[in-house]
């Protein structure tokens, strides 16, 4: 008798003890879900609700002078791809995005290294340089843009002087300036927050095992950044991919691009289902940089 | 030892004997000639002058601030000195920057890079000097064999433990066979029974390769442990560098008694030195000190606890100490199972003593023992007197 109440002993206090600590994590569980429920409410009304509209609508037909109608037609996908105004914006919208990444990362590198690794009194007014364009409108910082791209400004005017023939408002080289300037905070601060991740030990642990500090670069720092560099790209690509303010100012309706479109769709044409249309697509372009990036950063994880 | 760790051990470096002998005069492996650096306005070596003859294994210990990185980063190449020279085997290497050095370094952080596998970890200085893909994968698989772990060439250095990460560390560090390693804090982020191992290890591997390392650290014990030589460095100086018998029987200074151990301090008065034997005059009866140095004056005298012996029959007290018994009331008793820690009074005076835990009659709190103590094994410094 004595020898199983001993035996039971042990047995027992197992799944007691598993009790105890149970429950709590149960509650745990229900308070964080609780305090999700304001943000997943907002997302859910805000967010899944118009997109489910939008995707509705571009499959509806639409009849000039009558306006939308209800069908479930792709139509208005085809009419995208076979106007070549559309498709060219299509393309033009990617190449924007693109020459906004590599010129952000290539200004934004140098500027990230020397606010990490520079002397410290230049780390507060370049960080404040990366942080300005942030704070200010991108209508105002646009319109500053216009007035310095116009072709009596002084930039268009050494262009001419020098005989280059490159013009700067209305083109997609102004475009470009303009998207640049906006989105290319997001570089930087992914950068920045690479680099300054990186244990500097390891910098230094190559330039003792006889490394010259462009090895050291471009073995050791460089490698250990690519994260916050591919990063900061599909930030600055997928930013510039849906900007509006920036090419339909700098633009002047001569740099069309999927956002401009829609924009011209919607508020003048009023064909809710093309616009739509383009709306799914230009997510579907994001989404598909989004699944491109977490597949190189996984490959990177593994290797 | 296995055939490949003897081929992984250095074929050039010589025994230190060998380099000794050379030109008939002893080159140091690593030498600072009045060094000082400062941040801004701080200094934070003074003068410092710091040579470490060939194959020696020397500890920098010292309180957080005390410069003992500083030091290190110095000889690494990190930090330029604002004055005084750094030598490596007698060359001035003061303007070289650090790849150009050849001294192995193992942080306190491993340093490891965290985007190669170990293989690549260990071939990146090889590849630095542009070694052949054969010699580099032999060198590689040689130097895992060094430190033990042949198998983890392939893996990520974040996937190994922290022991084994700082192996690696210091296999990577040693890659370049250096004629120096340096090593900051190197076992600080292990677990506490890990340091023991990986301590003796990194000792181990200095030794057979024969490679003067200077090692920084906080923690006396591993300073003990490991190294020949310790230099105890406060506030940008050397306070007293020597080996760590050196630091614990002949301590220059109050401060130094008490940074490498438990010391008591009894004031007394020399009277007399006769054959290098000096008469003190403490509140403990009289103590025959040999000293060579001191002269007559008032000194402290620094009691072991280990010097102070509890007696269970003073006739057992061996005959070759010049013993002086007293009675004393205990305060306290801490028992660690090998050892006891009793605190004690005879007077005013507090002495803290260690004895054996096989001690039959274990004292308690409140007893009267006598304690024997043993002048021949003291040591004396510039004190206040009696007071």
């Amino acid at each position: 008798m004595t020898q199983v109440a001993t035996q039971a002993g042990p047995v027992n206090a197992e799944p007691q003890r598993q009790d105890d600590v149970a429950p709590e994590r149960g509650v745990r569980g229900r308070v964080a879900l609780a305090l999700l429920v304001p943000m997943l409410g907002v997302f859910a009304v805000g967010f899944l609700v118009p997109l489910g509209t939008v995707a509705r609508f571009s499959f509806n037909d639409y009849e000039p002078g009558v306006g939308q109608t209800s069908a479930w037609t792709v139509s208005q996908y085809s009419a995208v791809f076979s106007s070549p105004t559309d498709s060219g914006a299509i393309l033009r919208t990617f190449e924007l995005g693109l020459i906004t990444a590599v010129i952000s990362a290539l200004l934004s590198y140098p500027l990230a290294l020397a606010i990490t690794r520079g002397p410290r009194w230049a780390r507060t007014p370049l960080t404040a340089m990366v942080m300005m364009p942030l704070l200010v409108s991108v209508v105002v910082k646009t319109f500053g843009w216009q007035i310095l791209l116009s072709s009596e400004a002084f930039p268009q005017k050494t262009l001419d002087a020098l005989g280059i023939p490159v013009k700067l408002l209305f083109t997609q080289t102004g475009v470009s300036i303009g998207l640049v300037h906006t989105y290319m905070p997001f570089m930087a601060l992914s950068l920045i927050t690479a680099l300054a991740a990186i244990d500097r030990r390891t910098e230094e642990a190559a330039a003792s095992l006889g490394s010259s500090r462009w090895r050291v670069f471009w073995t050791i720092t460089f490698p250990q950044s690519i994260n916050g560099l591919i990063a900061g790209f599909v930030l600055t690509f997928a930013a510039s991919m849906s900007a509006l303010v920036t090419p339909q100012l700098l633009g002047g309706g001569r740099v069309p691009t999927v956002v401009t479109s829609i924009f011209r769709q919607v508020e003048t044409v009023q064909n809710y289902p093309y616009g739509a249309a383009l709306g799914i697509l230009l997510l579907a372009a994001t989404l598909a940089l989004l699944f491109v990036q977490s597949a190189v950063l996984g490959r990177r994880e593994r290797g | 030892m296995t055939e490949s760790a003897r081929r992984a051990m250095s074929p050039e470096i010589d025994p230190p004997s060998a380099d000794v002998d050379a030109g008939g005069g002893t080159t140091a492996s690593v030498e600072l000639d009045r060094v000082t650096v400062s941040y801004g306005r701080t200094t934070v070596l003074r003068d410092l002058s710091l040579a470490v003859p060939h194959g020696q294994f020397i500890a920098l210990l010292g309180p957080s601030g005390s410069g003992k990185t500083t030091v290190l980063r110095t000889i690494a190449g990190f930090i330029r000195p604002d004055a005084g020279d750094v030598r490596l085997a007698g060359v001035d290497v003061t303007e070289r920057p650090p790849h150009k050095r050849g001294i192995g370094v193992v942080f306190q952080s491993y340093a490891l890079f965290p985007h190669m596998s170990v293989n690549d970890n260990l071939a990146y200085p090889l590849r630095a000097k542009g070694a052949d893909k054969k010699l580099i994968a032999r060198r590689c698989a040689d130097l895992l064999e060094l430190v033990r772990l042949p198998h983890v060439g392939k893996v990520r250095p974040t996937r190994l433990s922290g022991g084994q990460q700082q192996r690696i560390a210091l296999a990577r560090a040693l890659a370049m066979e250096p004629e120096l390693l340096l090593l900051d804090e190197p076992l600080s982020n292990l677990d506490a029974n890990l340091r023991v191992d990986v301590g003796s290890e990194i000792r181990r591997l200095q030794q057979q390769t024969g490679t003067t390392a200077v090692m920084v650290t906080h923690d006396r014990k591993e300073a003990f442990a490991m190294a020949d030589q310790i230099a105890v460095l406060v506030g940008g100086v050397i306070e007293q560098i020597g080996s760590p018998t050196d630091l614990y029987r002949r301590p220059v200074s109050r401060f130094m008694a008490e940074f490498v151990g438990d010391a008591t301090f009894v004031p007394g008065t020399v009277r007399a030195v006769e054959d290098g034997v000096a008469r003190v005059a403490t509140p403990l009866g009289e103590l025959l000190v040999p000293d060579p140095v001191v002269e007559a004056g008032a000194v402290d005298v620094v009691l072991r606890p280990e010097d102070i012996a509890l007696v269970e029959d003073p006739a057992r007290l061996s005959s070759s100490g010049a013993w002086t018994v007293h009675e004393a009331h205990v305060d306290q008793v801490s028992y660690f199972g090998s050892s006891i820690a009793v605190r004690a009074s005879v007077g005013d005076l507090e002495l803290s003593a260690v004895a054996s835990g096989s001690t039959v009659a274990l004292p308690a709190a409140g007893d009267s023992v006598r304690i024997g103590i043993d002048g021949s094994r003291c040591v004396l410094l510039p004190g206040e007197g009696p007071r």
